[in-house]
């Protein structure tokens, strides 16, 4: 498995803030903008260079917002991400040009990321035209092909001339990918990229990220709502909830050593693939409240089982292990 | 107490029949969870909504029976069906979340399914929706709420409520998960085992994801292209596969529990069911196929006491 | 052959045969409509007659046969003849290619100036929307013919003030149709994959917008078509065209003007028929391919 041995920092993410209006009816008696989903509420963590990092959370908790804010799809509220010392957001147009050619990305819905109008050539090639990384013609049809090769299609020419809709979900996963490989980035942001694949699809795409990463010392940020993907594929976990990391560590710890409450109970409520070993679930109070009304002190502390006073106060991370943080007063306790 | 016996389901397509449910049989038991896997296309749902006889125009049963405690559904007129349906067997649709009719409160939906069915007082239908909150884990003060003040588990609980509202014996799930957190599905499956022991229902469960059929099945039968492959009791299936393709299927999926081994997938893809077939469905994609599973079609066979096969090789090929 | 001249024509290849591949697929489902076949069926025979007219019409249109005013249909005057003892079946023929024309240039004219509307409105934020709705909301409210009539005696009456005033006032439903699907597209992923990319706004209209767009604009612009034909008769039965010009408009108005319009029905039927015809056909042709390329209307 790649470990982190260059521990160079690609990207540093630092209080990062977004929080969207919510918009009211007329009569609702709530006065306008008053009101704001918190869809990430203080994140910070670094993503180091050639390492594998998987945003773990449930739907809502704000994780592809985060990727989104990563790409610069859309400005934040508060905070700074610096890419390989470059402020992302205060970046001109030139040099977010440099940046986002370094920096690509793969998407959850196999059918919705590729045009449908467009030829697999001609969507592979967008990222070199639209950067100028190459002129039309040889170059990019060379690149193109070295793409689609590297992510597995042996004879690539056929390809070309096809539409997405002839193509397996796999194969048009893979097209996404080798989209994202043509500049040769050195980031690679993928948003549940097999969550709408069949399970033996899966295990390929998975298989295919991992290879390109050794093959091209790729960094990824893998976002998922499955912790058996996120173990099987990163270096490191970080668990989301509410728009805050709750813990972060290494994906084997995080895994077999959970310190937070609430990464215990996502890991319980999985289901197990051995029928010999069903076990009870954690328990957990209630819902996932709304994102508009963040519970005050510790925002899990509504749903835990374990709160006690001190989580009035709103946690900081706290160090369980080597590189293993997670934010909860518990951990402190004997 | 439910037996299905070589059904067979086409879809008429303007390229020729679309083969998609192809000599299916299973047998359900009274208070048994039977998990009815397969990927996508395999034709899982499509023997769901053949069994209740709800399939689309363009789909036809062209064999089979249907036998519930010994009667064949298939044979039934429409008006005889409609008397089965929900008070013998009911389902929850795939995607059950957005079936509510979002301007109607829950209650009135919930009130609507039954009446259809059974002659009660208006009185009698609240107390039943009562009781069916209950079981559900829902507040009954609720019902009159309308779905989209509920969150997605919650939905799924009004919609298990409404299947079970006319007590029937066998409810057939369709991806009753798939579109849930991980802790909301736990709770859910956790629910569907609790009405299980408390009510004796019986149950298809219908999905893709082997680790729901893990937590929850007693049996399990593995789809593919409109065939089953392998069936027989859960922990059988799982300890010791003998189809290659549910071998394959669980080499595939990440285990919380495994080591760190690199998981195998199956190349190539699911054959068009359009046109020729090969006789064993999964040769080409299968790495001990060998002539005679491109031409004799594998019947099922015993494999062990409480499972079944089709393969021609299985007695050869290695355990896991 | 150089290796690179090989890369260089299989790329220019590939994409060539995809396209091919679209429009053989497109075809047949076309022809599964039958409706529309029928309506592209009969677009066909208007566009051969109109091509094919000096071959068609016996007689040149404005020659006068002296001794033969008003006379009805007979074996010499398939139609008859007018108060001016023209061949009418001549002129309706050569009518044809004007008529379609000037139909064809007024619906380009709208449907270009609706497709920027709509695709400006549909991407950009909420305050060049409202702005734009507004303007769309304008010319919707006031009757399109009223508008027309009003532009086309404003400007000097002949074929292009026509094919001016039809266009600049019949943009509205592609606006409208454009606009709302530009808004869906732009959430659609391909869009945000395009700009994770690094596209520029412009590029992603260019390129990925306006490219699926174009079905339902060329939908669209079929039935404007239709409407601007219609438009274009009414507005020379008004009056308004070029006398010197032949369209079937023109030649109802000429029916009108010297009161034949009562008496005899072989001066009125065929150019009347004829619009009526060829609007058919491009409604039928219009909405079969709404069918298929609008998402909301597709039953497949």
């Amino acid at each position: 498995m790649n470990h982190v041995d260059n521990a160079n920092v690609l990207v540093q993410i630092k209080n990062l803030k977004k929080h969207f209006p919510v918009r009211r009816a007329f009569f609702s008696g709530v006065k306008p903008s008053e009101e704001f989903v918190h869809a990430v509420d203080g994140i910070s963590f670094d993503i180091h260079d050639r390492e594998a990092i998987s945003i773990v959370g449930e739907s809502g908790c704000g994780k592809t917002t985060l990727a989104r804010l990563i790409l610069r799809l859309m400005e934040p509220t508060e905070g700074t991400i610096t890419f390989d010392s470059q402020d992302l957001f205060a970046a001109t147009k030139k040099e977010m040009r440099k940046v986002r050619v370094q920096m690509q990305a793969v998407f959850q819905d196999p059918y919705a990321s590729l045009d449908p109008k467009k030829t697999i050539l001609q969507i592979v090639s967008e990222p070199l035209s639209v950067n100028h990384v190459t002129k039309r013609g040889r170059e990019t049809f060379e690149r193109v092909n070295a793409a689609l090769t590297a992510v597995g299609f042996t004879s690539p020419q056929r390809f070309l001339a096809k539409f997405p809709y002839e193509l397996s979900g796999g194969q048009r996963q893979r097209v996404a990918m080798a989209r994202a490989m043509a500049v040769n980035p050195r980031l690679i942001i993928a948003d549940e990229p097999v969550s709408m694949l069949d399970a033996s699809i899966r295990a390929e795409i998975l298989n295919l990220m991992l290879n390109l990463q050794q093959e091209f010392n790729l960094t990824y940020v893998f976002i998922t709502h499955d912790l058996a993907v996120a173990r099987y594929v990163s270096d490191r976990m970080a668990v989301m909830y509410l728009g805050r990391i709750v813990e972060i560590g290494p994906a084997e710890d995080v895994c077999t050593k959970p310190a937070h409450p609430y990464t215990k109970a996502l890991l319980s409520a999985l289901p197990t693939t051995n029928p010999q070993q069903r076990h009870e679930g954690v328990e957990v109070k209630g819902e996932v409240p709304s994102a508009v009304k963040i519970p005050s002190g510790c925002r899990f502390r509504p749903r835990c089982l374990y709160a006690f006073d001190k989580c009035e106060v709103e946690p900081e991370m706290i160090k369980v292990g080597e590189g293993h943080y997670a934010a909860c007063w518990l951990v402190e306790k004997p | 107490m439910l037996r299905v016996e070589d059904l067979k389901t086409y879809y008429k397509t303007p390229q020729g029949f679309l083969k998609a449910v192809d000599g299916v049989s299973f047998t359900l038991e009274k208070g048994e969870i039977l998990g009815l896997v397969g990927e996508s296309a395999c034709g899982k749902t499509t023997v769901a909504l053949s069994t209740i006889r709800l399939l689309s125009p363009a789909a036809q049963v062209m064999g089979g029976k249907v036998l519930l405690h010994g009667e064949d559904l298939l044979e039934k007129t429409e008006n005889e069906m409609r008397q089965v349906r929900w008070r013998n067997i009911s389902i929850i649709f795939q995607g059950a979340l957005n079936s509510l009719n979002p301007v109607l409160s829950v209650k009135q939906q919930i009130a609507e399914a039954i009446l259809a069915h059974l002659h009660l007082s208006g009185e009698e239908v609240d107390t039943a929706i009562n009781r069916l909150f209950t079981a559900v884990r829902l507040d009954p003060d609720r019902k009159r709420n309308y779905p989209h003040e509920f969150s997605g588990g919650m939905k799924q609980r009004v919609m298990i409520a409404m299947a079970l509202a006319c007590n029937p014996e066998v409810v057939i799930a369709d991806e009753p998960t798939t579109a849930l957190d991980v802790i909301v599905q736990r709770q859910i499956l956790d629910l569907i085992r609790n009405l299980r022991d408390e009510l004796h229902l019986s149950m298809i469960l219908i999905t893709h994801d082997l680790s729901v059929v893990a937590q929850l099945c007693d049996k399990v039968a593995i789809m593919y292209a409109g065939k089953i492959v392998e069936f027989g009791d859960i922990f059988t299936i799982f300890e010791n596969p003998k189809h290659p393709y549910t071998q394959a299927l669980l080499k595939s999926i990440p285990k919380m529990e495994a080591t760190k081994a690199r998981l195998s997938h199956i190349p190539g893809s699911v054959p068009d069911l359009t046109g020729e077939v090969p006789a064993c469905r999964f040769y080409g994609r299968c790495q001990f196929g060998q002539r005679v599973c491109e031409e004799v079609e594998p019947k099922i066979e015993q494999s062990g006491p409480q499972s079944s096969v089709a393969c021609h090789f299985w007695r050869s090929i290695e355990p896991r | 052959m150089s290796n690179q001249t090989v890369l260089e024509s299989e790329e220019k290849y590939s994409t060539a045969r995809a396209y091919i591949k679209t429009f053989v697929e497109f075809s047949r489902l076309y022809r599964r409509n039958r409706m529309g076949v029928i309506g592209l069926c009969m677009l066909i025979f208007f566009v051969a007659v109109a091509i094919l007219t000096p071959y068609l019409a016996p007689y040149d249109p404005t020659t006068t046969f002296s001794s033969a005013f008003l006379q009805p249909p007979s074996w010499t005057h398939l139609f008859g003849t007018n108060e001016a003892g023209q061949d009418l079946f001549s002129q309706v023929v050569y009518g044809t290619g004007p008529s379609l024309i000037i139909g064809f240039a007024a619906a380009l004219i709208a449907t270009t100036i609706g497709t920027l509307i709509g695709l400006t409105a549909g991407y950009f934020g909420q305050l060049i929307r409202d702005l734009l709705m507004r303007l769309t909301d304008f010319f919707l409210v006031i009757p399109a013919l009223v508008l027309m009539i009003v532009l086309a005696s404003i400007m000097s009456s002949g074929l292009t003030s026509i094919i001016l005033a039809i266009g600049l006032v019949g943009w509205t439903g592609t606006a409208r149709v454009v606009m709302s699907q530009t808004l869906s597209l732009r959430e659609q992923t391909f869009v945000e994959a395009s700009k994770a990319s690094g596209a520029g706004d412009f590029y992603i209209l260019r390129s990925h917008i306006l490219p699926n767009v174009m079905p339902v604009a060329f939908a669209q612009t079929v039935l404007v078509v239709a409407n601007s034909i219609l438009y274009e008769a009414t507005l020379t039965f008004l009056g308004l065209g070029n006398p010197a010009q032949i369209t079937w408009g023109q030649i109802l108005q000429f029916a009108f003007v010297s009161g034949a319009i009562t008496t005899s029905w072989w001066y009125v039927l065929p150019p009347g028929i004829s619009i009526m015809l060829v609007v058919l056909a491009f409604s039928l042709t219009g909405y079969s391919l709404d069918s298929i390329f609008n998402p909301r209307v597709r039953k497949i």
